[in-house]
């Protein structure tokens, strides 16, 4: 059993941020772990046990202006450069990795779009129906003035005749006049 | 009286005086009678009297723990701090609707108050109504549906407390009530509307709404600074806008909200564009409502979402009958809209009705953007998403374009352009250039050169402006230049307040230009006492420490930094960034340390730490020019505003609109 | 504008009633569903070893079952812990035709867990999520369904009720 407590305390960094930070937050205050790192080294073959002690890897600006255009899966409202959970860290670190492999800024997110969809793609793609948002500016501004010409063209066609000078304009005009001779 | 009880009751009786101010401004439309008129403008502060007890109820029960009231038990926790009692109201669902029924019944006895007077008696039977009837919704909504005063049969001894995001910062004690003000504030421009296309009176009422439209603009935009202050120092990612579809919610009614501002003044002086204001002023509303309907519905996922529930279907069905019935009454009376007169391009009414175009575009944009997953999954039952990236690229020509509307709109003269124009549009033009060659000359990027480009050319029309207006009054008045533009900004507030707001907004664009684009970001993970070189910085990171505080654990990584470059100077020193673990939550929150200056902000995030030792931490270094002006220019922004609100100055005629020369 | 506005108005309210009314509004359909099950290979829990071995590998113990692949993590309360129960029971109904497996995001409290349920199946961890990533999970509990010819049948999000179970490996028997 005492195997297992050491198991579980090592693997702990790897726990994604705890339930219970009362408990777990002070386990490396009172307590040595020295011995436990060792003992989960040799427990677990090389890639793991890299993986669950030490700290991780810096990682190069590139990474992060990759995972800048990435959703995080699990939040809500952040790129999985921004944010801190365990998906998003393995994210960062797979594109790395690939990084490192040689791939494209595109490969690497046809990577993701493989396993999650467009859905993981914080950019819509030029394609399809996503394309749409893109005109959207267009469209916007196309169909606001031409509501807008539309509506310059009929005020000016009732205003000919009257010198440039709109109806209203002279009935405010003559409205202030009066009540001006009103107030006196 | 327990305050559970008081609240309940205060409800019901502020839903009974908002039923009743609704059935006599019905009656006093009806039978055309000042008398009931009378009568709901007495309702008016009997409801106000009415919710703000409830809401002072809700704020008692949570200063005095009163577990037996169910949003008690559900949002606070005895450890919470004092001020994070005082805005648990606004943390959740419940206590958010009572806030927003509360401003809406203020501002509706405010109204009420110009009842008969400015607002007349013909009008505001219908202006009262339509805002006794936006109070009746909301009140009904937590009478009937998310009563924050349900009790619960066994009270717990202790609650969860708040989202933990809501308590890392004080600025959420601001932020949301601002926000409030300004939404709920653009229902009293629409209540105006909507009685005069009732009573089939289409001028008056953009002079008399001016006040209010600015009231309620000014608090959003208050609002939406203060949102991005909140992110930039809460959500530790070093940004102040991401385009969530919440912060789009609250974007678009300000931008349509703007146009209406904007357009109006092609009203007041020529006559033109009635129905257009209408439009906006619906769409505004209405827009507030959407955003309500976003939050509380689930409809789309957001950082921000509120428990959903079926409260959503009401929202729904809330914000078709405010577009039905602005637009239906629009339609009604068309036929009688139609303006006639000539508008040229290269006048001010020109400039006014082109920014208008663009704050149009601006607001359909981020709506398609924001809706366009919902859109795209009804088609094709595909997820996708419409992230910041999108509406970033999108922003850039519209904010250049309306950048460079903003500095000739205010230069060119109502109907035609004479020469004097032609000189100050040359030497804005010049000064364009001159800004974006002198960026470019400096190795800027071609976006920040271009920003600053245009922010010069802003300057140098709001400065053209003034030295012609402050030359020809102290020639003509034989009085010095100091005079001149006191007198001048004091006699034209109208004119004054809007320079300095919209000096205000080229800062915005510069600043958001400068951040955005000189941005530098770095992490690394660092040992205990190693040092890193960055961005002409040492970082030594120092022992960890872990601080115990009455709601919160953290833990905290002391980063010694000294700087080594002459850029970075004044960075160095001390910083403390943690992460705060609150029991509620399974993540912990990053609290950054920031430091800010006129050049750089330093931004350190502690991103993880050693959980097996304590010998090492995750440190992220965000570094971005020019944000403390970004704050700068909403301050900015908010001073014009509320310089426009000021009363007159004696001597003017009281009620009357200065005329905008 | 004067005639279209209600047909704009009509559009709004029907999508956002359409959003509304979605069984389940943040659910993100799986893009690999009828594409092979991509293969893993897996450190397998301390109490599962004498049985399962030190790694379990995917590959290999696919073609003949169809395989139900279920994603949690212990901090995932109470959700993962509503859900456990009902996936003890329905291994315990389908054990003979259906593979069950757990993939433990991280294993700190894996034990714990184990004891409160019974978990009587083999699991494994996923210390980085690597696999989380390969079958495009965003959030725990998953569970995965992975049919007799290697490819993934179905993808449900969220905790599943002793029917949820029974409707979704019965999409693959």
């Amino acid at each position: 059993m005492i195997q297992v407590t050491v198991f579980f305390q090592a693997g702990f960094k790897m726990a994604e941020r705890k339930t219970t930070p009362r408990d777990s937050l002070v386990s490396w205050l009172p307590r040595a772990a020295a011995i436990a790192v060792g003992v989960v080294a040799l427990l677990f073959s090389g890639a793991l046990a890299q993986a669950s002690v030490g700290p991780p890897p810096d990682l190069s600006p590139e990474v992060f202006q990759i995972a800048k255009t990435l959703r995080c899966p699990v939040c809500q409202g952040e790129s999985a450069a921004e944010s801190n959970s365990g998906v998003a860290t393995e994210m960062r670190r797979i594109i790395a990795e690939q990084l490192a492999q040689g791939k494209t800024a595109g490969e690497i997110r046809q990577f993701f779009v493989a396993r999650y969809g467009d859905w993981i793609l914080y950019e819509p793609p030029k394609r399809g129906l996503t394309l749409w948002v893109w005109f959207s500016p267009l469209v916007g501004l196309g169909v606001l003035a031409l509501v807008l010409w539309r509506y310059l063209a009929a005020a000016r066609s009732r205003s000919v005749g009257a010198d440039n000078v709109s109806t209203e304009e002279l009935e405010r005009a003559e409205a202030s006049l009066s009540s001006k001779t009103e107030d006196q | 009286m327990s305050a559970g009880l008081l609240g309940g009751v205060s409800l019901l009786a502020s839903l009974f005086f908002s039923v009743l101010g609704l059935a006599f401004s019905g009656l006093a439309y009806r039978f055309r009678d000042t008398r009931y008129l009378e009568a709901a403008k007495r309702a008016a502060p009997l409801v106000f009297a009415g919710l703000a007890a409830a809401f002072l109820a809700l704020e008692w029960a949570l200063i005095t723990h009163d577990f037996s009231v169910k949003y008690v038990a559900l949002h606070h926790s005895v450890k919470d701090p004092l001020w994070v009692t005082l805005v648990t109201p606004w943390a959740a669902l419940e206590g958010s609707i009572l806030l927003w029924a509360t401003l809406q019944s203020l501002y509706t006895w405010l109204v009420s108050r110009a009842a008969g007077k400015q607002l007349d008696v013909w009008r505001a039977p219908i202006a009262l109504a339509t805002l006794f009837g936006i109070q009746v919704f909301f009140v009904s909504v937590m009478v009937f549906m998310v009563n924050p005063f349900t009790a619960v049969a066994q009270p717990p001894l202790d609650g969860n407390g708040p989202n933990p995001l809501l308590q890392n910062h004080w600025m959420m004690a601001v932020h949301p009530v601002l926000m409030y003000l300004g939404f709920v504030g653009l229902s009293v421009p629409f209540a105006y509307a909507v009685s005069s296309m009732v009573v089939r009176r289409y001028q008056s009422w953009v002079h008399e709404t001016r006040f209010w439209t600015l009231v309620a603009w000014g608090f959003l935009t208050a609002a939406i600074f203060a949102g991005g202050w909140w992110s930039y120092e809460v959500l530790g990612w070093g940004g102040y806008w991401a385009f969530d579809p919440v912060e789009n919610a609250s974007i678009i009614p300000w931008f349509l909200a703007t146009a209406f501002l904007h357009t109006v003044q092609v009203q007041e002086r020529r006559g033109l564009f009635k129905a257009w204001n209408f439009s906006f002023i619906t769409l505004a509303f209405a827009a507030t409502v959407f955003g309500t309907f976003l939050t509380r519905s689930g409809v789309i996922q957001s950082v921000h979402a509120f428990a959903s529930g079926p409260i959503g279907v009401v929202f729904l069905g809330f914000l078709l009958l405010v577009l039905i019935v602005g637009f239906g009454l629009l339609s009604k009376v068309s036929a009688e809209l139609k303006d006639a007169g000539e508008i040229r391009f290269n006048s001010r009414e020109g400039a006014l009705l082109g920014g208008a175009l663009l704050f149009g575009t601006f607001a359909f944009v981020i709506l398609v953007g924001t809706l366009w997953p919902l859109v795209v999954e009804a088609a094709s039952g595909a997820k996708v998403s419409v992230g910041a990236p999108f509406f970033f690229q999108v922003s850039i020509p519209l904010g250049v374009a309306l950048l460079l509307l903003m500095g000739a709109g205010p230069v060119l003269p109502w109907r035609n352009a004479g020469t004097q124009v032609r000189r100050n549009l040359f030497y804005m033009g010049l000064s364009l250039g001159l800004g974006t060659g002198a960026g470019l000359a400096l190795g800027l990027s071609l976006g920040v050169s271009l920003a600053l480009g245009l922010f010069l050319y802003n300057l140098a029309a709001v400065a053209l402006m003034f030295s012609q207006g402050i030359a020809e009054r102290g020639t003509s008045l034989k009085i010095s230049a100091l005079q001149a533009f006191l007198e001048l900004a004091a006699t034209n507030k109208r004119r004054f307040g809007s320079h300095v707001v919209h000096v205000g907004v080229a800062l915005a664009g510069l600043a958001i230009a400068v951040s955005q684009t000189y941005r530098i970001e770095s992490e690394k993970t660092l040992r205990l006492s190693e040092v890193w070189n960055v961005a002409g910085l040492e970082v030594r990171l120092l022992p960890l420490t872990l601080q115990e505080e009455s709601n919160r654990q953290a833990i905290i990584a002391p980063l010694k930094v000294r700087s080594t470059s002459r850029l970075s100077w004044g960075a160095g020193g001390s910083y403390q960034p943690r992460l705060n673990f609150y029991p509620s939550s399974r993540t912990p929150l990053a609290a950054p340390h920031v430091r800010y200056s006129l050049f750089n902000d330093y931004y350190f995030v502690l991103q993880e730490f050693d959980r097996d030792k304590g010998a090492w931490a995750t440190i992220r270094l965000i570094v971005t020019p020019m944000v403390l002006w970004l704050w700068i220019s909403g301050a900015l922004i908010a001073l014009g505003t509320l310089y426009l609100l000021l009363p007159n100055a004696a001597g003017f005629k009281k009620g009357a609109t200065a005329p905008s020369a | 504008m004067r005639r279209f506005w209600p047909l704009i108005v009509l559009a709004l309210g029907g999508l956002f009633w359409w959003g509304m009314q979605r069984p389940d509004m943040n659910a993100l359909p799986s893009v690999l569903i009828g594409r092979p099950a991509p293969d893993f290979t897996l450190p397998v829990m301390f109490p599962y070893r004498a049985s399962w071995g030190q790694s379990f590998q995917l590959s290999k113990h696919l073609g003949k079952k169809p395989v139900i692949v279920n994603i949690w993590a212990s901090w995932c309360k109470p959700a993962c812990y509503d859900e456990a129960p009902h996936l003890q029971a329905a291994w315990q109904e389908y054990q003979d035709r259906v593979l069950f497996i757990v993939i433990d995001a991280q294993e700190q409290d894996g034990l714990t867990f184990i004891r409160l349920f019974g978990l009587a199946f083999p699991q494994v961890f996923d210390p980085l999520g690597t696999v989380g990533v390969d079958y495009g999970m965003y959030g725990v509990p998953e569970t995965l369904l992975i049919n007799r010819e290697d490819r993934v049948a179905g993808r449900h999000a969220d905790p599943l009720d002793p029917a949820g179970f029974d409707k979704l490996i019965q999409k693959v028997l």
